[in-house]
Parts: C-alpha cells; structure tokens; sequence
C-alpha cells in the first residue's frame, strides 16, 4: 500500500484554516456556555414559577379546606350539639339548611347518621336511596377509626341520595365523629359533609392549563390520587403516576424516572389532611423552553463564524502575502523571468527579502566573474592554441630561404618570400579568428608552395574546392597543420609519387574540407592519440599536431564538429575537417569570436 | 491563491445558506403553527351517552394541543346530509374528521372518497360492508351481545325455559345494534328462550314503536343506549309489565336505572377511551405522513348492581359522569 505524504500547504491556508479551527472551538465553548447559563436559568425559572403557582394552590386549597372544617365545625358545635336529636330535629334541620344555603357552591350536602348508620338528618332534604350501608362506606370507616379528627376522603360517586336527576356526583367526604344528644343520654354518630368534588377540580384545572408536558395532581398521604389532568387514563391503566413516591417523599424536589420519562417532581404538603400536591415537570419542558434560546444561539455562532472566517482570511491575507509575493518573485526569479525580488510586509519579511535580493545581487556577480574568467581563460588558451603554429612554421621557412639564398637561388628565395608574406597576411587576418574558406584555401596554397619549393617538388598537390563554399567561415589555419602532417608523414619520404588531394565540399549544412595523401599510412592505434593525446611529442614539422586543430574546431563551433581522420597502412591517410555552413559576414564573425565560442564551449 | 479563495467562497456561501435556513426556521416558528382542528359529527351528540367520550376528546386535545368542534345537528337522519357536513367543516377548515357514519353502502363509498383529503376516524357504528376501508373505533359489538345473553344466562342459572325475550333497539339498521342482537341470538340459542318479538324504535315502515304496545314478555334486553334508557322509564314507570331489563348502554341515565333496579344488568362500552384514541390516531396521522391509522377496538364493561360503585368501575363512572 503506497503511503500516504502530507503535502505541506501554502502559508495562507495554513494560518486560515488555524485560526479557524482556533476560533471554532472557541465559538463551541461559547455557544455551549452559553446555552448551558441559558439552561440552568431557564429551568430555575419553570421550577420558581411552578413553586409559586403551586404555593399559590396549595394555600388555596387548604383555605377551601378549612372552609369545609368550619362547615363541619359549625354543624357540629352550633347545630349538633346545640340540639337534641329527636326533639328539636326541626332546629337541626334548620341548622343544616342555613349551613348548606351558605355554602352550597361548594357543598353537596350535610348528613347526620348515628353510630349503626341510620340517617339522623340531612341537607338538601332528598330521599335517601335504599339499602345504602353507610357502615360499608369508606368515609364512616374512618370517621369511627381515629375518632378524634376530621377525615378527608379521595373523590368518590356520592351513593346515599336519589334527587332524581338521574346524576352521580363526585364529592369528597369530610367525616367526623359527633356526639348526638338524645333525650338525656348522648351517643356517637357521624357528621358527613360531602363536598363537591368540582370545587378541587377547578381550582386544579386552573393550574393545568399549560398543556406543555407538565402538570400539577393531588393526593392523599397514602399516594391514592384525588385529582389527576390524566385521570381516566391511568384508571384505564393506559399512563402511571408514581404517587405513593411523591406522597412518601421528604424531599420537596427530586428528579425520578418514570419509565424512560425523566421529570423533575416538585411535592407541596396540604397542611391537616396530609394530601399532598405535586407537580411534575418532564425535562422535555426544559429542553422546549431551550429550543428557541439553542436556535438562537446556533443563529449567533453561524453569523460569528461567517464574521470569523472573513476576519480570518484578511489576516491570514495580510500577513501571507509579503511572503506569498516574496515566494513569488524567488521562483520568478528562479525560472529567470524576473530579477527583482519583492520586499514588503512587516520588518522581520522585509529584512528576508533583503537578504535574499543581497544574496541573488552577490551570487549574480560571482557568476558574472566566474564566466568572466572562465571565457578569459579559454580565450588565451585559443590564443595559445593559434600562436603555437606561427614559431615553428617560421623557423623552418626562414631556414629554408636562407639555404636558397646561400646556394644563390635567389628568385626561389623571393618567391618563398611572397608566399611567406601572403602566409602571414592571412595568418594575421587584422586579428580575426574565423576568416572565409576562400582566404583558409590562399593560406594553405602558400604553405603549399613554400613546402614545395623546400622539398623540390617531390609530391603534387591538387585543390578541388567546389566553389559554392569559399565565402563560408572557418578557423584560420586550419588546412595547414593537417597538410603539414601530409607533407612529413605522408608524401616527404616518397619519390615523386607522393599526392596530397584537398577537397572542399557541402552536405547537409555542413563544410566538409578534406586532406588526403598516398603516403604511407597511420597505424590504427595512433589514429585516436592523434587527436586527443596533447603530449605528444612530434618528430617530424612544426610539432604543432591536430590535437591543435580539432581542439579549436571544438572550441568554436561546438562538439559535434572537428576532424575525423581515416588512414591505412601504405595505402594513405584521409583528415575531414567537419564544420557548420556558416556564411561569412562580419556580423557573423563578430558574433563567432565574441560570444558564441565560449558560451557554446 | 486561487484554491485558498474558492474554498473561502464556498464556506463562506454554506454558512450564509445555513443563516438563512435558521432564521426562516425561527421566523415560521415564531410565527406559530396553528394547532389541528379536528370536527366531530355526531348528531345526537348532546345525549349524556356521549359524555364519556366527549370528556376523552377533551382530554386528548388538551394532550396533543389541538382544537376539536364537535358539530351536532338534529334530524340528520341519511348519509348524505352528514358528508355534506363535513365537506362544509372540510371547506372550514377542519384537519380531520371524527364521524359517527349513518350506515349504507353509498355512505360509506362517500366516505372513502372523502378521506383521501382528510383522515376520517369512524365512531359509535360501524359499516356494512367489511372490511370498510375506513378506520373505526368501537367496542366488539358481538361479543357485548353475547356477554349480555350469558349473564342472563348466569342470573337464571342456565335455564331460560318458557322464558319471552323482547329485543328493543333504537335503529332497525344500525350495524352494531345488528351484530350486538346476533351476539345474544347466538349464546341464547339452546338455552330454552324464546325470542317473541325484536323491534326497533325507528324502522323501515317509519312506523313508530313503544314498548307499552309490545306483548308482555319475561326480559326486555336493550341493545343501545337510547333504548335502555326508555326502557329503564318504562319500567320505572311499571310499562314492561314486570318483564326484567337487561341492556348495553353508557350514560348516566342507564346507569341511574341499573342502580336503582329498574335493570339488572348494563354493559357500558368504554367511549373515553373511543374519544380519546380516535383524536390520538387523526393526530398521529396528521403530524406523520407516513403513520398508519388503525382500527382500535375499545374495552366494555358488564355492570350489576353489585358491582357498579366497586373500584374497579370507578373509572367508568368518572367519565360517564363528567
């Protein structure tokens, strides 16, 4: 598997995408921060609200409460105890009645029934149904258990009277033990008041209008449930209320589970009847009342970071460019299109792009020197490769002229003299180094000549030049250390046979000048040293061998061209000169002697 | 350079699409969703029989936050006047619809068609055809029939022998009251009654029918709530002759009668519970494209006197009281 290489990114990203990282996390952390004092407040809020709103109610309904004591206290004490049973049932009825019409809002009715539960008296005066068994009923039970206090009872079907309205009330049943006089002797009884369950509901239903998940129910000290929002449903056993928990808890707040519904449960105590009114908060309520407070703060942290990435990519922008430009102009440079390196940005950039620039500007003229002197030294060496024919060819010609004038041949002495002359102009050539075929071809003509006359015309030479190529450019003195070779090696020793063929022509753009003898050959494994071996020590000419010639070939007009030499062993040896078709002009040999040569070398 | 931009132009356009997204969302949320009106069409809806399952639409509402109309209209006595109500409470408005069907085939194909715009919960009867294609909430009509028959059964000890048995029902087409008799019909076969007469206080011939002018019979049983309530006068007002009352019904009146020995037995169908599940099911559909309605059946209960103000019924008499 190949792996994977983190390719470094440009500097501006690099800053962008830290500063945004940098900032997001820190908009997180915000936003959570936020949202979480958000949370915390706003759920400290419902609970207050509904600690109030259940403080309110629960005061409310001890007040009612308490009404209906002092309902039972007045029937008792001021009715009851006032009158006889039997003989001024009248006065008690009148009693009651006063009673009921006082409160009948929120009574159902009044009844007295002795200790075995036979009806004493009641109000509203209706018949009572048959066979009630009061004794039965839950409200005398625990009228004659604890019969020192008023019994409260949960809400139940009022079962004692048939007004005839085909209706069943609801009450909740207020019970007491009271003493009955009759006659002389007093005996126990019960005093009901049934209060109308709506009286509870309404007050409970006032505070169950939120609709939103919470929801406040009543119950007894035991957990049996007096009003419930849901009460059908869970008699239905279709919801659960954990009643008996919130009835026995002594915690005023906790938080519970009921199934998989997480609440936070607020328990108030109804003071004398130990009922107990709770409240009960799903967090969902919580996680409600946030959701616009989450929505907003998402909004906030959404313009933030639309604010923060623009920020961001202006000071990742400001501080990556100078350097972004200073890269810039470095690979401009680099590739050679631009010189300049750009300098800008802050002190501690500016101070780099200096440093560069200096460094290129120093670097730059070190190149400019080191070529400088690298041209200068391969110049003087061409010039010492060129000088090195002049001596030696001169030493041997004068030599020569100075025999003929000795032996008084004069006219050959002038002669040589003319051709020595002609040699030299040509040689001189005003300085030049690249001089026309034509002029190459009169300089080797005279050399011919002079050696010639030297060696008494022991060997012929024959120029076939094609004319097309005489205004073409080529090294000065070139053919004549390669016909020098011809002469000593080739044809001297021989015996008026001796043949040296120059041949000029042009094919494929390039100048092709030929130097062939019949003399004697080259062995084979000299053929290379010939041009490559520069100590080589020359017996016979000027020692100026073509090691000379093909280095200056190479010098000038590149590697491809130079001379080629093919020989055989007393067969003869063929030297090419190879050179590029280059029409003579001054512009051309300017630009040949100046800057091609060494540039090219 | 180049990348640097387009990648911030884009962020910078995803985070400006997403702004939009949330603020369109808290502008449509503080703009509020009105809550679902859900009409319900029952003619005789202010009859104490319906109480109970007012109480439960009620409850539900209050549940679910949504508004219910409950739309009652005398004489609406064909198929056709109840669907042109509820085109109107449609054309009002209403999100869905909780009707109690006055059967036939025509009815209900109207009402097929009808609900393809509206989610429509049937309610206190039930289709001719089965299944209906429409979705129902009601008690097991056969079974409350046959529950009724076997506690006849269990007062006489099994032996009904001579005994005349009248059947009175409100209507002669309703589906329930038809399923509910052939409930008794089938439990009282063998047992050695005989059914003398079976009639209903609104028929075909328009004619209509009294129980005083019945011939005398040993049990008159009422198969729903108006008929047990007019036989429990009736024999209040001693019209059946001395014959016993058994009957299927749930209001208070019934119950007043139970309770007062006018009748010995009452099987009350639970209708908080139709009222409430039949918003609760609309709801669900309403708030979830891709809920399925179901039918529910509801649960009944068989009360004597001795049981009526037991815990256990309780909550029966809690809901048809309120």
């Amino acid at each position: 598997m190949k792996k994977m290489k983190n390719k470094p990114g440009d500097i501006q990203s690099t800053i962008m995408v830290a500063f945004s990282v940098i900032s997001t996390l820190i908009m997180i952390c915000m936003g959570m921060m936020v949202y979480w004092r958000f949370s915390g407040i706003t759920q400290q809020n419902i609970v207050d609200n509904n600690r109030k709103m259940m403080d309110q109610t629960v005061d409310s309904i001890e007040n009612y409460l308490v009404n209906m004591r002092q309902i039972s206290d007045a029937a008792y004490y001021d009715v009851i105890k006032e009158n006889d049973i039997r003989e001024q049932n009248e006065s008690i009825h009148k009693g009651l009645n006063l009673l009921y019409e006082a409160n009948k809002e929120n009574l159902r009715s009044i009844a007295i029934y002795n200790g075995y539960g036979s009806l004493m008296a009641a109000e509203p005066v209706v018949a009572q149904k048959e066979e009630p068994d009061v004794t039965r009923q839950g409200w005398f039970m625990q009228a004659k258990t604890r019969m020192e206090n008023i019994h409260f009872s949960t809400p139940h079907v009022q079962n004692l009277f048939d007004d005839g309205t085909c209706r069943y009330y609801w009450v909740i049943s207020s019970s007491r033990v009271v003493e009955l006089t009759n006659g002389t002797d007093t005996q126990l009884g019960v005093l009901l008041v049934d209060m109308d369950y709506s009286g509870i509901s309404r007050m409970m239903e006032r505070i169950n209008t939120s609709g939103k998940g919470q929801y406040f129910y009543l119950c007894d000290g035991e957990g049996n449930i007096i009003y419930h929002p849901h009460q059908a449903r869970i008699d239905n056993g279709m919801n659960t209320e954990s009643s008996v928990k919130a009835a026995s808890s002594k915690e005023k707040i906790y938080d519970e589970y009921l199934g998989k519904n997480h609440r936070k449960v607020m328990v108030g105590a109804i003071s004398y009847t130990g009922w107990r009114l709770v409240c009960v908060m799903p967090y969902e309520i919580f996680t409600n009342k946030m959701a616009d407070v989450k929505q907003f703060v998402l909004l906030i942290l959404l313009l933030m970071a639309m604010m923060l990435v623009f920020v961001n990519r202006i000071i990742s922008v400001r501080i990556s460019r100078p350097i972004m430009k200073l890269d810039h102009s470095v690979r401009e440079y680099q590739e050679g299109k631009e010189e300049k390196i750009a300098i800008g940005g802050s002190t501690e950039i500016r101070h780099l792009g200096q440093s560069i620039q200096e460094s290129y500007r120093q670097n730059s003229e070190l190149m400019k020197k080191v070529i400088w002197e690298q041209n200068e030294r391969r110049k003087s060496e061409f010039d010492v490769l060129q000088s090195q024919i002049n001596p030696h060819f001169l030493y041997n010609t004068l030599d020569s002229i100075t025999w003929m004038i000795e032996s008084g041949k004069n006219e050959e002495a002038a002669f040589m003299i003319t051709q020595l002359a002609k040699l030299f102009r040509i040689s001189l050539s005003k300085g030049h180094t690249v001089i026309r075929i034509r002029d190459e071809l009169q300089h080797a003509q005279s050399y011919v000549n002079i050696q010639k006359v030297r060696y008494k015309n022991k060997f012929e030479v024959v120029f076939d030049i094609r004319p097309d190529i005489l205004d073409d450019c080529i090294v000065k003195l070139v053919l004549q250390p390669i016909l020098e070779n011809a002469i000593n090696y080739g044809v001297r020793e021989m015996d008026d046979c001796g043949k040296i063929l120059i041949r000029g022509w042009k094919e494929q753009e390039n100048i092709f000048m030929q130097v062939s003898d019949n003399g004697m050959g080259i062995p084979e494994e000299e053929i290379d040293l010939l041009l490559k071996d520069t100590n080589r020590v020359h017996k016979k000419g000027s020692g100026v061998g073509l090691v000379n010639v093909n280095n200056r070939l190479r010098l000038l007009f590149g590697e491809p061209y130079g001379l080629q030499i093919e020989s055989e062993l007393d067969e003869g040896t063929t030297v090419t000169v190879i050179i590029p078709e280059i029409v003579y002009s001054e512009e051309n040999c300017r630009k040949f002697e100046e800057h091609h040569m060494p540039e090219d070398s | 350079m180049k990348h640097g931009k387009k990648t911030f132009v884009i962020i910078e356009a995803v985070l400006g699409i997403l702004v939009i997204l949330v603020l369109g969302f808290i502008i449509y949320k503080q703009n509020g969703h009105e809550p679902e009106t859900i009409a319900v069409i029952i003619p005789d809806v202010d009859e104490s029989e319906w109480s109970a399952f007012k109480y439960g639409l009620k409850m539900a509402a209050r549940e679910y936050d949504t508004d219910v109309v409950i739309i009652s209209k005398d004489n609406m006595e064909t198929a056709n006047e109840e669907i042109e109500i509820m085109n109107q409470e449609i054309a009002k408005g209403a999100d869905a619809v909780i009707v109690k069907p006055i059967a036939n085939r025509d009815g209900q194909q109207k009402l097929k068609q009808l609900e393809k715009s509206v989610p429509i919960m049937a309610v206190g009867d039930t289709f001719p055809e089965e299944p209906s294609g429409l979705h129902t909430i009601e008690p097991d009509h056969y079974h409350m029939g046959a529950d009724l028959a076997q506690k006849l059964l269990e007062n006489y000890r099994g032996n009904l022998i001579g005994k005349k048995i009248g059947i009175y029902s409100q209507y002669a087409t309703s589906e329930a009251v038809i399923k509910r008799k052939k409930g008794i019909c089938d439990t009282l076969k063998g047992s050695g009654a005989e059914i003398l007469w079976s009639v209903s206080k609104e028929n075909d011939s328009k004619e209509k029918i009294n129980l005083q002018t019945q011939r005398r019979v040993d049990i008159v049983m009422a198969l729903d709530n108006a008929s047990f309530v007019e036989a429990g006068e009736a024999a209040k007002d001693n019209d059946l002759y001395g014959a016993v009352l058994y009957g299927i019904g749930n209001s208070t009146e019934a119950v007043y009668y139970l309770d007062a020995g006018w009748a010995q037995c009452l099987v009350a169908p639970d209708e908080f519970d139709a009222g409430y599940e039949s918003v609760a099911e609309l709801i669900k559909k309403r708030r979830n494209f891709f809920y399925k309605m179901k039918d529910r059946q509801i649960t009944y209960t068989v009360l004597t006197r001795e049981n009526l103000f037991s815990e256990e019924n309780r909550n029966l008499l809690f809901t048809i009281s309120r």
